[in-house]
């Protein structure tokens, strides 16, 4: 087991420019299709919705943090389970726009006190504003 | 996905975001069982923050301690480990579908437009 890997990290990079990959988060029709089956969400800081898969499952979601065109941190969570911190980050890129991915259980955000291994430009850390609370 | 699985892994994450219990947890796989002072004797820490370190351990379900005669021994319960390993593969595989999905979109915009 590698105990510093804490988080799931994903990277990608989509070959369009970081305006249209941001139409893939900016809102709840950009986000549904890829990122759930189906999302009820506004995106901007602290809103509360679902997010729904085909198999049945269903999250709440806070969003967490929103950068236009660059960042949107959000934490969701199934009926009885703990919340997890998800981050996506879009930085330009020689083929296009990066899009990077990070998952952690929102408790070892708390025990690290929010310094996650960020790929961009030092922002202030996540607020979890209203995680799971 | 399981709620239990998830709910211990993030508890096994929390135990193990500390550098110092990481080496606690280390010298506990090292052995059947050991107590308190010896883990003190060997690691740079005094006797009080093993303990806590060991209490923060139990609490994650990562170790148990067990009376022997006057001694306290603790030792390493691995199971934990190998769910918060199965949450970091399952949520792992489905951000692989999910920009999987995103990539065909964009490429299948990308076709429309031409």
């Amino acid at each position: 087991v590698e105990l510093h890997e804490q988080m799931v990290r994903r990277e990608v990079v989509l070959s369009v420019d970081r305006d249209t990959a941001w139409k893939n988060l900016a809102d709840a029709e950009g986000l549904a299709g890829w990122l759930a089956d189906d999302i009820e969400l506004d995106v901007r800081e602290g809103a509360e919705g679902t997010a729904r898969w085909s198999d049945g499952t269903e999250r709440h979601v806070v969003v967490d943090e929103v950068e236009i065109g660059r960042r949107l941190a959000l934490c969701w969570w199934a009926d009885g389970e703990h919340a997890t911190l998800v981050e996506l980050t879009l930085d330009e890129h020689e083929a296009g726009t990066r899009l990077v991915v990070l998952e952690l259980p929102v408790r070892v955000v708390e025990a690290v006190g929010a310094t996650l291994a960020r790929t961009g430009p030092p922002a202030r850390g996540p607020q979890l504003a209203g995680a799971g609370a | 996905m399981s709620a239990i699985a998830d709910d211990q892994a993030g508890a096994v994450f929390a135990a193990l975001a500390d550098p110092t219990r990481r080496r606690v947890l280390q010298a506990l796989a090292e052995r059947p069982s050991v107590t308190a002072s010896a883990l003190a004797g060997e690691l740079p820490v005094s006797r009080q923050a093993v303990a806590k370190h060991l209490a923060a351990l139990r609490d994650a379900g990562l170790a148990e301690r067990q009376r022997a005669g006057r001694e306290t021994r603790y030792h390493l319960r691995p199971a934990p480990l190998t769910d918060a390993v199965a949450w970091m593969a399952t949520t792992g595989a489905q951000w692989d579908d999910r920009l999987a999905r995103l990539e065909r979109r964009l490429s299948a915009d990308a076709s429309a437009r031409r």
